[in-house]
Order: structure tokens, then C-alpha cells, then sequence
């Protein structure tokens, strides 16, 4: 961290105080678990609890006051605050997240999507497979989110084009859950990598390298339940394909493309971001930078293409998430100094102490159990931190069990994880019924499915 | 989750509609007249020399219906219905002296284009003795006008069916300036929508949807009818000016349009003001 208070000795917090702030750490996660019943945006949710933890942390002394020292040696005044946030993380969302706005603006994305579609030929076995690939891919080079919302909204005119509706449900629902096993593929993913991968000091290679066999195996497992599932078959006849592949044909790719040079331009870009994403640790120069330089670099280079309406892609930047982030390591770095993450990490300890075997089992599968309820971000925000705290080693498979739990638990439920909650809402939207215990015993078979198979990987490979 | 939105339009924007050619049958043809004796049978050979372009496959059965035959509009709309032809012909004030007054149609034609399945190809009205003031031996060129073009494969066959060899085939879509302007001065008074973009965008996809269809047809036809040329004209303007603009600088042969609609009983909203004013022009009416 570059910056470090002067004033940052641990101290001896009494109990009663670190139970206080343990029920605000209750509170502010349950309120997240009710964010859709309290109508009210996660940045505000936990911008609430930000104000309510600093002001009793300073109310009883616990907030490391003074100046801080910057990465210079040179004392600065800061509020208490700022340096509580983890700004690596927010730089590489704010940064990839403009890079994917802005490339899609180049029409490359619904490019591929609509190549693929007419690949399949509109045989609705060899579509699902087309959008469950691209669903992985998506989530694992995009975000989750994005791919979500990319495919999703491809699956519902594409089916309903071929006059094939009625597997729309069963299509989305795949979609969603594979949405999850993409966003493991990569250290930029999901926000849960980014933070455990950052915490553990995993390189992106070294992400890629370890969690591809997994995805790879799941996905088709995924798929191949989910053709089972929602009776998803290849077209009898010719005169049926046939009929199919003039639908599909009817899609033009190039629709979307406004400038090929600014296509070509964004499909280039896109490489390069992957690949120097994936060799930052090892870039001369660009490897103490980090990963948020190379995310917000890529983004200022992108935006040059429309430097006079740069504030479009400004306002669509997902604040909300932003200040979600911002606010949630003000919360976490207080509960810190309260000894909240020192209670937790007694737990976490003890379950870790259970065995090889046993501990990093147990804390996959509690970490899955937990991310399916709340919101995987602060769980895998705290985990990190306590694992952090614990002295845990880089290769130590105990991040990996975080890392699998986070993404996998937010298959069992719909508020799980944001993807799945798009995958929903486009089922909602296309007036498709699909309630909260709905869609738990529609995905929890692939959930569990996937847990043990996460389990098994982590426990017998890393 | 306006991004939801974004992409599913993005998406459907990319699903066109694409032409797809058949030829038309016409094997049985049933021409309506208020004329008699050599009067009828001059309009009979005229009539057969303008379906000469027809390329239907073969020279249809034409039944020639006299004057005193179908007085009343019950006796025509029984010979349709009788005879169940493929096209109707006839021409404008059928059975009506309001032909010297040009403000009608004529009660027959309205109800017959209403009721007939078959579409009717409707004709200047001849002179006394059969003939037309103006030669039509050929349709060298067609018009095929709508305010909707994209995806009506219906209107472009019939179309090309009459487009003589050689001949050219323009396909127009004309979206009323009028409308869209009064849509535009809502959206201005709609703080959360900015009235500039929603101008530029909502024209271009406007103009765009039927470029694009009239591209799949040229492409088409291109390989399946490669001796007529196909044109587009798409604009903005009022639709009875600049149709009637169009009719006179193309030198159109035949225009050929819908006169259904779905949503009322009397002919649909363009076709009649057109066939009123455009009296010395051909038009087939689907």
C-alpha cells in the first residue's frame, strides 16, 4: 500500500466495542441481502454503514488519525478514509469497465455474436452450445455483467426470430449460470478475482493457467444438463435446417459496425488488453503500475475515438458499483481496527486448522453458502483480508476455495451474483415467470453439480 | 438495465428482413367494362396488350365481362366470387358518369377493391370507343410505393410480375414528414429524452429499414430476375406530393400499392387520394 498512516499501531479494542461493530457488520450485510425489498442501491446501502462505522470508530477512538506517508516518504494530510480504499481495484473496474463500453461501441461484440449465431445455423443443441461459449468467453474477457447482458439479449431475438420462444426460459437460465463459471477463467473477470487475485498476489497467467481446466470441464458439464434439462435438441429434418438457417442468415453482422477502421481498431485494442493484462507482473515498466494503469491506459486510448463525447461513456460508468466498492473497504478497514476481522479470523483459523482436506472443503463450500445469499464482493473482500491477516502463502489453495466459492455460490440463488440477476431480469422482462425459489430448484442441481466438481479440483490439483 | 435494452436493439436493428422471389400465378383473369360491342372488344385488346409484360408463365385466360353484365355492384362482386380469378381488371368510374368530375373512383371500384381477393388492376378509363387517350403497350416502368416497404414481398412480386423484360423496378418508401415531425415536437417536450439524437437516430432507422430490405431485393433479383433493373427511392416528404412528383419525373408505367388495411373497412389511408389524382395512370391495387 503507498500510502500508510503514521499513526496505525494496533491497539486492544474491548469486546463489547468489537460486538457493536460486529452487529454493524451484520447489518450492512443483511441490508445488502435485502437490497431489491429496500429499494435502495448498494453504493447508499453501504455509504450508510461507511458513515455509521467511521463515526463510532472515531466516537471510540479507534481510527488511526494523523498524516499518512506517501510512497515518497513524505508525510500528507488525508482524510481517514481515503487511504482505507483499495484504489488498484477501483482503478482496474473503472478502467476496464470504460475499455468494454467504449469497444462495444465498435460493434465487435455483437459482431462475434451474431457470427456465431449464424455458425450454428440456427439448430437450437448447436445455439446453445454457440451462446454458452460465447457466455464463458464474455464473462471471462468482459465481465460477467456484460456478458450477461450481451448474450442474453441475443438469445431473446434470435429464439424469438426462429420461433422458438418456449426455450428461452431454459436458454437464460444456462446463460446465467455459466456466466458464473466464465467469470472464474481470469483475474479480471469478476470483482471477487480481482480482490482475492490482487490480495494473494496471483498473476493473471498464473489464474488463467490454474482455473481453465475447471471452466473448461464445467462448462460442457453445464451444458450438457442444461440440453438434458430444457430438452434442447438438434433439428429433425433438412427441411427444417434449412428453414433455420435462413433465419439466422437474415442477422448482419456488420449492422452494428459504424466504422470498419474503428472496428478493426477496437478488435486490436481488445487482444492487447488481454495480453498485456495477462503479462503486467512482467512488463518493464508497466509491472509497478499495475494492472488499474494498464485497465485505465487502455481506456484513455479507446476514448480518443470520441474525445467530444467522452461524458456519454462518463455516465455510463457504473457508479453505483464504484461507490459500492469505495464505501464497502471504508467499512471493511474499520471493522479492522475494531478486531471485527481478527473475531472472524479466529473462526476462519479454526476451520482451517480442521485439515488439508477438511478446512479448505469447509471454507469453499461456506464461502458458496454465503455468496449465494449476500453479495460475493464484500464476503470475498473480507475473506481476503482475513487470509491477509493470517499470513496466508500465495499458493495457498485456501485462496483458490474463496475464489471457486465466491463465483459458484452465486449459481444457487438469483441475487447470488449481478450476472444472474440480469439473466432474471431479461426473463422477467420477456414475461417469462420465474420466482425466487423457482429459479434455486432450476439451478441448484448445476450448483451443486458444480461445488463438488470446484471442491474436488481445488482439494486433489492445487 | 438500459443496457438491456441497447444490445436487444442493437440486435433486432442487425435481424433484417430478407426478400425472397416467387413468381406470381395469374392463369385466370376477369376484366370488368361499361362498354359495349366494339368499344368492348378494342378495350379487350388493349387490355391484352398491357398484360403482355405480365411474366407469369404463359398467357392467362382472360373473361371479359360487358357492360350489361355487371350493372349493379351485387352482380360484380358475384362474378368474382364466381369466376375466383388471380386479377381483377378494370379502370376508374366503372359504371359512373363522375368520370367527368374527377373527385371519385366510382362506387363499384370501391367496394370491388375492398372485397376481391385478387388484387385489381385498375386502368385510365377509355375513351367511347374502347381505346386509352395514351398508349400503354408496355410497363417499362413500375412503381411499387409504400409506407412500410420492409419485408412486403407480397407488393415487390407483384411488381417485378409486371416489370417488362428490359424494364425497371423502383421501390419507394416515402415516410410522412408531417407525422414524424409531430412525434419530434412531443419528444421535445419530453425533458428526459434529448431531442437532437432521437431526431438524427429515429430518421436514419427510419430511412434505413426499407434501404436495407430494398438492397436484399436488388440482391435477389439480381441472380433470379436479371433483365429488369430495381431502383430505390426512400425520402421524407408528404406522401400524396411526393408520389405524384415521382409518377410524372419516372415516367411511370404502373404503380402498384396496397389498398387493405387491417384496421378498416374503407380503402387504405394513401391508395385512394392516389388513385383519384393519378387518374391517367395505371395502378394495381393489392
Amino acid at each position: 500500500m503507498p500510502l500508510a498512516s503514521a499513526a496505525h499501531a494496533a491497539h486492544a479494542v474491548p469486546l463489547p466495542v468489537t460486538l457493536l461493530f460486529s452487529a454493524i457488520l451484520v447489518g450492512l450485510i443483511l441490508c445488502l441481502a435485502l437490497e431489491e425489498k429496500l429499494h435502495a442501491k448498494k453504493s447508499l446501502i453501504a455509504g450508510v454503514f461507511a458513515v455509521i462505522s467511521l463515526l463510532a470508530g472515531s466516537a471510540f477512538g479507534l481510527l488511526p488519525f494523523g498524516p499518512v506517508i506517501n510512497a515518497f516518504g513524505e508525510e500528507m494530510a488525508l482524510p481517514v478514509f481515503i487511504p482505507a480504499v483499495d484504489w488498484g481495484v477501483i482503478a482496474i473496474i473503472l478502467g476496464s469497465s470504460i475499455f468494454v463500453d467504449v469497444t462495444s461501441r465498435s460493434g465487435l461484440f455483437t459482431w462475434i455474436a451474431i457470427k456465431l449465431t449464424k455458425a450454428s445455423g440456427g439448430d437450437p443443441l448447436k445455439l446453445l452450445w454457440a451462446y454458452g461459449g460465447m457466455t464463458v468467453l464474455f464473462s471471462a474477457v468482459l465481465n460477467n455483467v456484460t456478458a450477461m447482458i450481451i448474450v442474453g439479449s441475443l438469445t431473446a431475438v434470435s429464439l424469438d426470430r426462429l420461433g422458438r420462444r418456449e426455450k428461452l426460459l431454459g436458454f437464460l437460465i444456462i446463460e446465467g449460470l455459466l456466466t458464473n463459471v466464465g467469470g472464474l477463467l481470469t483475474l479480471i473477470s469478476s470483482v471477487p478475482n480481482i480482490i482475492v487475485g490482487t490480495a494473494a498476489g496471483i498473476s493473471f497467467a498464473t489464474f488463467f493457467v490454474v482455473a481453465s481446466p475447471f471452466v473448461f470441464v464445467a462448462t460442457i458439464v453445464t451444458l450438457l444438463m442444461g440440453a438434458r434439462q430444457f430438452d434442447v435438441k438438434r433439428l429433425p429434418d433438412d427441411e427444417a435446417k434449412a428453414a433455420a438457417a435462413e433465419q439466422v442468415a437474415a442477422f448482419d453482422e456488420r449492422d452494428g459496425i459504424e466504422s470498419p477502421g474503428f472496428f478493426w481498431f477496437g478488435a486490436g485494442m481488445t487482444v492487447l488488453f488481454i495480453l498485456t493484462i495477462a503479462t503486467t507482473s512482467i512488463l518493464p515498466w508497466v509491472s509497478d503500475l499495475g494492472m488499474g494503469f494498464v485497465a485505465l491506459a487502455f481506456a484513455v486510448v479507446m476514448l480518443i475515438r470520441f474525445k467530444n463525447e467522452v461524458g456519454t461513456f462518463y455516465q455510463g460508468v457504473d457508479w453505483d458499483l464504484l461507490g459500492f466498492f469505495a464505501a464497502l473497504f471504508v467499512v471493511i478497514n474499520v471493522m479492522e481496527h475494531a478486531q471485527v476481522l481478527a473475531g472472524l479470523g479466529h473462526g476462519l483459523a479454526w476451520l482451517i486448522g480442521l485439515g488439508d482436506t477438511a478446512g479448505t472443503g469447509l471454507l469453499l463450500l461456506c464461502t458458496a453458502g454465503f455468496s449465494s445469499v449476500t453479495d460475493n464482493i464484500p464476503l470475498a473482500a473480507m475473506l481476503a483480508k482475513i487470509l491477509t491477516t493470517l499470513g496466508t502463502e500465495g499458493d495457498s489453495s485456501l485462496w483458490w476455495a474463496v475464489v471457486f466459492g465466491a463465483n459458484l455460490g452465486g449459481n444457487i440463488t438469483p441475487i447470488g451474483s449481478a450476472s444472474t440477476l440480469v439473466a432474471v431480469t431479461i426473463i422477467h422482462k420477456h414475461g417469462l415467470p420465474m420466482t425466487f425459489i423457482g429459479f434455486v430448484k432450476k439451478a441448484s442441481p448445476y450448483a451443486a453439480v458444480q461445488l463438488v466438481m470446484a471442491a474436488a479440483y481445488v482439494l486433489i490439483f492445487l | 438495465m438500459s443496457k438491456i435494452d441497447q444490445f436487444e436493439s442493437a440486435f433486432a436493428a442487425a435481424a433484417k428482413p430478407r426478400y425472397r422471389h416467387e413468381g406470381v400465378a395469374v392463369a385466370k383473369v376477369v376484366v370488368f367494362t361499361d362498354l359495349e360491342g366494339a368499344a368492348c372488344e378494342a378495350w379487350e385488346q388493349a387490355v391484352r396488350a398491357f398484360l403482355s409484360s405480365l411474366t407469369t408463365g404463359g398467357e392467362p385466360e382472360l373473361r371479359l365481362v360487358p357492360g350489361r353484365q355487371c350493372d349493379t355492384i351485387g352482380e360484380v362482386l358475384a362474378i368474382v366470387a364466381k369466376e375466383a380469378p388471380d386479377l381483377v381488371v378494370t379502370y376508374r368510374n366503372l359504371h359512373s358518369q363522375a368520370w367527368q368530375w374527377p373527385h371519385s373512383l366510382s362506387d363499384h371500384l370501391e367496394v370491388l377493391t375492398q372485397v376481391a381477393d385478387a388484387p385489381v388492376l385498375l386502368l385510365p378509363r377509355p375513351g367511347p370507343d374502347g381505346t386509352w387517350s395514351r398508349a400503354h403497350a408496355r410497363t417499362d416502368a413500375v412503381m411499387a410505393l409504400t409506407d412500410h416497404l420492409a419485408g412486403d414481398d407480397a407488393l415487390v412480386r407483384w411488381a417485378v410480375a409486371f416489370t417488362a423484360s428490359g424494364g425497371r423496378l423502383f421501390l419507394t418508401h416515402v415516410e410522412d414528414d408531417a407525422t414524424f415531425e409531430r412525434y419530434m415536437s412531443v419528444i421535445g417536450k419530453i425533458p428526459d429524452l434529448d431531442s437532437d439524437i432521437a431526431r438524427d437516430r429515429i430518421k436514419k432507422q427510419l430511412l434505413r429499414e426499407p434501404r436495407d430490405y430494398i438492397s436484399s431485393v436488388a440482391s435477389v433479383l439480381e441472380s433470379e430476375v436479371p433483365d429488369i433493373a430495381v431502383e430505390a427511392e426512400i425520402m421524407m416528404g408528404h406522401h400524396l406530393a411526393v408520389y405524384r412528383d415521382l409518377v410524372k419525373r419516372l415516367d411511370i408505367d404502373l404503380l402498384v400499392l396496397h389498398t387493405k388495411d387491417e384496421d378498416q373497412l374503407a380503402m387504405h389511408g394513401i391508395s385512394y387520394p392516389l388513385a383519384v389524382e393519378l387518374r391517367h395512370v395505371p395502378m394495381l391495387m393489392l
